[in-house]
Order: C-alpha cells, then sequence, then structure tokens
C-alpha cells in the first residue's frame, strides 16, 4: 500500500506531537523533519536518473528514510512544509517600519512597489517550488503545506508595525509560491480557517510560546495547531 | 630658449608615451582638490559611471546611496532592480540634458508631458524605463516611487560634497511634445516607438555646455561649495539613429564631451576631469582594455584607471589591498546595468 509522507521545516514539529497524540492509525502520513527552513532559501536538491537527491548536507541525513521509500515507489503523495514568509519578516523587521507595499502604504513611509516585493518573496520560494515540480516530475504527488500564519499577538505589533503590512506580506508569499505552482496542478494545504483570527493572524490558543530551547517562540504553531493542519493534510490526502 | 625647452617628459610624446609602456605614463591625472574618506560623493552618468560608484564604496569613502536596497533582495536582484549602482535609483543617465532635467523634476521646476508608459496592465517610467523590471503594476505605484525617488534626489542634492558625473552620449531620443530628454528609444526597453511622438537629437558642443553649467548652477544653489568630477564613458556607441556610420559617430560624440569636459575644467576651479576615457580608449593603449567586441572594458582596464585616480588621491595602497581582497565581484563588467545594450538585439 502507498503512503503519504510529510517533509519540512521545524514547523511539521507541531504535526509531528499532534499525530502523536492522537490515535489516526496508518492513514497519517510519516514524517521527516528535514532541517531548519533556512536551508531551503537556496537550491537544496538535484533530480537525476536516480531520482531525487539532497544537496544541501543539513538535509541529506534527515532524508535518507525517506528517500529510500521514495525510490521503492512506496510512496504515494509528499507534503511539504518548506519555505515561509518569518525570515523576510521578521529579520527585516526595522526595514518594514520604514517601508510598506505600495497596495498597503501609508503617506510617510517608503512605497515598495509590488513587482520589487515579489523578487524578495520569490528568493525564498523559488527553490521550494522547484523542489516541488521535481517531485512531480519523479513522479510522486506533491503536495505544498503552509505554513502558521504570523501570530496575532506578535510584540512587532506593539513595536509600530502594521498588521495590514505584515499581513500583505504574508499573503503575498503565498501567492508567489501558488504562482509559480498552479502552472503544474501542484495542490496546497492552506491554513485551518479556525486557526485564524479575523484578521487572518494566528490566534494565541494556537501558538506554540516556548520554543524546545525554552525560548520565546513566534513563529511556530503549537500541538493543536498540528492537530487541525493534520486533518488538512488528511483531507487532501484521502 | 623656448618654451619647450624645459618641460616635463610627460609633456613630449616620445618621453611621455612612446619610450614607455601603456601601463607606466605617469602624471596623467593631477587631481585639482583632494578626495578624501570625509568627502561625501554623489555619483551618476553613463553605464561606465557604475565603476567608479562601486569603487568609492568599495574602498570605504563616503558615497552617498539616497535610495538603499531592501535588505532581503539578492545581489543580483539589487542590480536589476536599480539599487547599489549610483547615488539614487536614476538609471543610468546618458546625456547632461537628462541630468539636468531630473534635478528640476526634483526642484518642481520641471514635469514631463509623459510621466508614465503602460504595456497592459504594467506601468513604466519614460525616464527611467529599466529601474523596475517587470514594471509598476499601476500608474498609482509608478507615480508614489517616482515622488519618493525624486525627494531622494533633493536630499542627494543637498548632501553632497563632491558629484561625480559620467559623460555618455550625445545622441537621444526627444519626447517632441516638451522636449524631454529620454534615456532610451521608446519601444527598446519600454514603451512603444512612434515617431509622431518622438524625435532622434544629437546634442552639439553648445548645447552640451549650456546642460553643464546649468547642471553646476543647480547644484551650488543646494551646496555653494560642491565640487565636480567628470569623466567620459570609454564605451563607444551600441549603435547610433545619426545615420551616420557607428565609429565616427562614437567619435563626435565623445570629442564633443571630451570637449565640454575640457573648457568647464580650465574654467572652473572647482571643477576636475578625470581622464579615464583616454586611459582606455586613445590609441597608446592598443585597445588592450576593451573586449574582444573593442566595446565593453575589460575588468583590468576598470582596474587599471581607478588604481589610477586613487594613486593620485594618495589611496594608492588601498587600492591594491581592495584588488587583491576582491577584484572580481567589485570590477567585472558584467555585472553592468546598461539599458543601450538593449539596442544590440536589433543588430543584424
Amino acid at each position: 500500500m502507498k503512503r503519504s509522507w510529510l517533509i519540512g521545516s521545524s514547523h511539521i514539529s507541531a504535526i509531528n506531537r499532534a499525530q502523536k497524540q492522537g490515535d489516526f492509525g496508518k492513514a497519517t502520513p510519516a514524517i521527516t523533519l528535514l532541517g531548519a527552513s533556512r536551508h531551503s532559501k537556496a537550491p537544496f536538491h538535484r533530480l537525476g536518473e536516480d531520482g531525487i537527491a539532497f544537496t544541501n548536507e543539513n538535509y541529506q541525513d534527515r532524508a535518507a528514510g525517506f528517500l529510500k521509500h521514495l525510490k521503492s515507489g512506496k510512496v504515494e503523495n509528499v507534503f511539504v512544509l518548506l519555505g515561509d514568509v518569518n525570515s523576510i519578516i521578521l529579520k527585516g523587521s526595522a526595514y518594514w517600519k520604514r517601508h510598506e507595499p505600495f497596495a498597503v502604504w501609508q503617506a510617510g513611509k517608503v512605497p515598495l512597489p509590488k513587482t520589487t516585493l515579489k523578487a524578495i518573496m520569490e528568493r525564498d520560494t523559488t527553490p521550494v517550488a522547484r523542489f516541488l515540480i521535481d517531485l512531480k516530475e519523479a513522479g510522486v504527488r506533491p503536495v505544498w503545506v503552509t505554513y502558521p500564519a504570523i501570530k496575532d499577538h506578535h510584540p512587532m505589533f506593539v513595536q509600530g508595525t502594521r498588521r495590514e503590512v505584515i499581513k500583505y506580506l504574508d499573503d503575498t508569499f503565498i501567492e508567489c509560491m501558488q504562482e509559480a505552482l498552479a502552472p503544474h496542478a501542484i495542490d496546497t494545504v492552506g491554513r485551518p480557517q479556525a486557526s485564524l483570527t479575523e484578521g487572518g493572524f494566528l490566534k494565541k490558543a494556537y501558538s506554540q510560546d516556548v520554543s524546545a530551547k525554552g525560548k520565546r517562540d513566534w513563529v511556530h504553531g503549537n500541538s493543536l495547531y498540528g492537530r487541525l493542519m493534520l486533518d488538512e493534510i488528511m483531507k487532501v490526502a484521502a | 630658449m623656448h618654451p619647450y625647452t624645459s618641460l616635463d617628459p610627460s609633456a613630449y610624446w616620445r618621453t611621455g608615451i612612446s619610450d614607455l609602456s601603456p601601463l607606466e605614463l605617469s602624471g596623467i591625472y593631477q587631481p585639482k582638490f583632494n578626495i578624501d574618506k570625509s568627502t561625501k560623493i554623489a555619483a551618476a552618468g553613463s553605464c561606465f559611471a557604475q565603476h567608479i560608484g562601486k569603487q568609492f564604496k568599495g574602498r570605504g569613502y563616503a558615497f552617498l546611496d539616497k535610495e538603499q536596497a531592501p535588505p532581503m533582495l539578492s545581489a543580483g536582484d539589487r542590480s536589476r532592480f536599480g539599487f547599489d549602482i549610483y547615488s539614487a535609483r536614476f538609471g543610468n543617465i546618458y546625456s547632461m540634458r537628462q541630468m539636468v532635467q531630473l534635478l528640476r523634476r526634483a526642484r518642481g521646476e520641471f514635469t514631463p508631458a509623459e510621466p508614465a508608459w503602460r504595456d497592459g496592465d504594467l506601468w513604466f517610467d519614460p525616464l527611467r524605463p529599466a529601474i523596475q523590471p517587470g514594471g509598476f503594476t499601476s500608474a498609482a505605484e509608478l507615480a508614489a516611487d517616482i515622488e519618493y525617488h525624486l525627494s531622494r534626489v533633493r536630499l542627494l542634492l543637498d548632501e553632497a560634497d563632491l558629484f561625480v558625473f559620467t559623460f555618455g552620449l550625445t545622441e537621444a531620443w526627444m519626447l517632441s511634445a516638451d522636449g524631454t530628454a529620454l534615456p532610451t528609444c521608446p519601444g527598446t526597453v519600454a514603451g512603444v516607438f512612434d515617431d509622431s511622438k518622438y524625435h532622434f537629437h544629437n546634442f552639439t558642443f553648445s548645447e552640451v555646455m549650456a546642460d553643464t553649467l546649468a547642471f553646476i548652477s543647480i547644484c551650488r544653489e543646494h551646496n555653494p561649495n560642491m565640487t565636480f568630477l567628470f569623466t567620459v564613458s570609454p564605451v563607444p556607441l551600441m549603435a547610433t539613429a545619426s545615420g551616420r556610420h557607428v565609429l565616427p559617430s562614437t567619435v563626435y560624440s565623445k570629442s564633443v564631451l571630451r570637449a565640454v569636459c575640457g573648457e568647464v575644467e580650465q574654467n572652473d576651479p572647482a571643477v576636475d576631469y578625470f581622464p579615464s576615457y583616454e586611459l582606455i580608449a586613445s590609441h597608446p593603449m592598443r585597445a588592450m582594455f576593451f573586449q574582444p567586441n573593442l566595446r565593453s572594458v575589460s575588468p583590468v582596464g576598470v582596474r587599471h584607471v581607478m588604481n589610477i585616480f586613487f594613486d593620485a588621491h594618495g589611496a594608492g595602497d588601498e587600492a591594491e589591498d581592495q584588488s587583491r581582497a576582491a577584484p572580481a565581484p567589485i570590477l567585472d563588467d558584467i555585472d553592468l546595468v546598461c539599458e543601450e545594450e538593449a539596442l544590440e538585439a536589433d543588430a543584424q
């Protein structure tokens, strides 16, 4: 029997925890944590005659089991949770206080044209999209899994960054990814509606507050979020 | 005795040129004024000016960059979107008319009759057609970007101590309705060519001279002590629309620009001329600093020219360090962004 596999960055930890807490039987996907999402911001794989291989050393070791099953032809759906807007928003937090995408721009700030914004996004989305497209080429059904929405209670909002700006950046990242995947008919697992506030941010109830290393966590969902996400994935896998 | 008996060897062709290797010429540039790392430098001009800006930045000079790139943009996209090249996102400014027009526009004294070009759902700036690959997504977005750009140009004028300008071309395409000088022929990079709306113009010596004096005058209204460093790009025309062969057209263009620089530099103690044109394109250099197409300047040529410049300003050791440290990324001319090269696609 062919099965589904979920691979990706640290965002899959929430799904992994949810899966361990519940009784989902064999219908749930196998889960492989590849490593940090920063390694997917440059080409990290190749597609050769022997199929998919990871060229990024950080992903290579952990991906061995997944690749073995992939090559054996026992994998049908590959859910990929790689690529997120967090580094663009959070590492550029000072930038987004002074600059705003033109679509949500307010006088007094520097307007950023849409095509410049998309170039920023595509730097991060292109390697992930290429991976998904090559997975399809390799004979499986790839599905892109969205990362958790930006946290509604993120401190940057208190520090002066407008919500409209952050929401627009998040939407544009997803738009860029889907634009790259659409010509290849690659589906997306969207965010569970129940996890979102009216404004489209992650509700506090679904937020992981402290990281595994005991630090404040401003990007990940918790196991409740993981449970919702797992339901979405299983709907698409069915 | 006569005036030629006591001249420096560099004043004679034999001892200044024939007896020497082209790499050993001395005294070819004697700066009129000091440029040090506290001098706030603005730069604009044709493609070759990009080398000068990069060199000033790379060597730690106070190079003004009033429109900085988003930090998340890749290095390649920074150049594509006109960041990190000049002191603002001017794009290439091939003629002095364009430069004066930009300053007047920034000061609210000029509004082009065609503020935007539309191509389907995309909009382009006729005066910076290559600055936004993929175009702007609305006329309002373009207008906001232009407004911000012009505000940064005003700031640049207020802050600069030294303005470096590299003259590129005398040939230009003009908007017939109001005489706006365009950086590229409509239809090459953006826009649609229409001979009822646009016409070709080859600037004369008097026109370039008048524009250059106007440029200096405007700058001095912002900073009476501003100094100027002029250079002429050694890069030949990609193509000429003059109806003549590209070689005499290039020589005309460069001769006019060189002559204007010469006259202004002789008459104004705050204007200096750096002979990058002579150091690359004159016949004693035997075309050794050009790529095989005899147009693009090689990285070695750029390094040679810039080392002479920085040596003359007492920063030669730093120049050495710099070339050892990272010659290729700073000097490789394939990184240049030249709208004019769009013309080559039309060559038969």
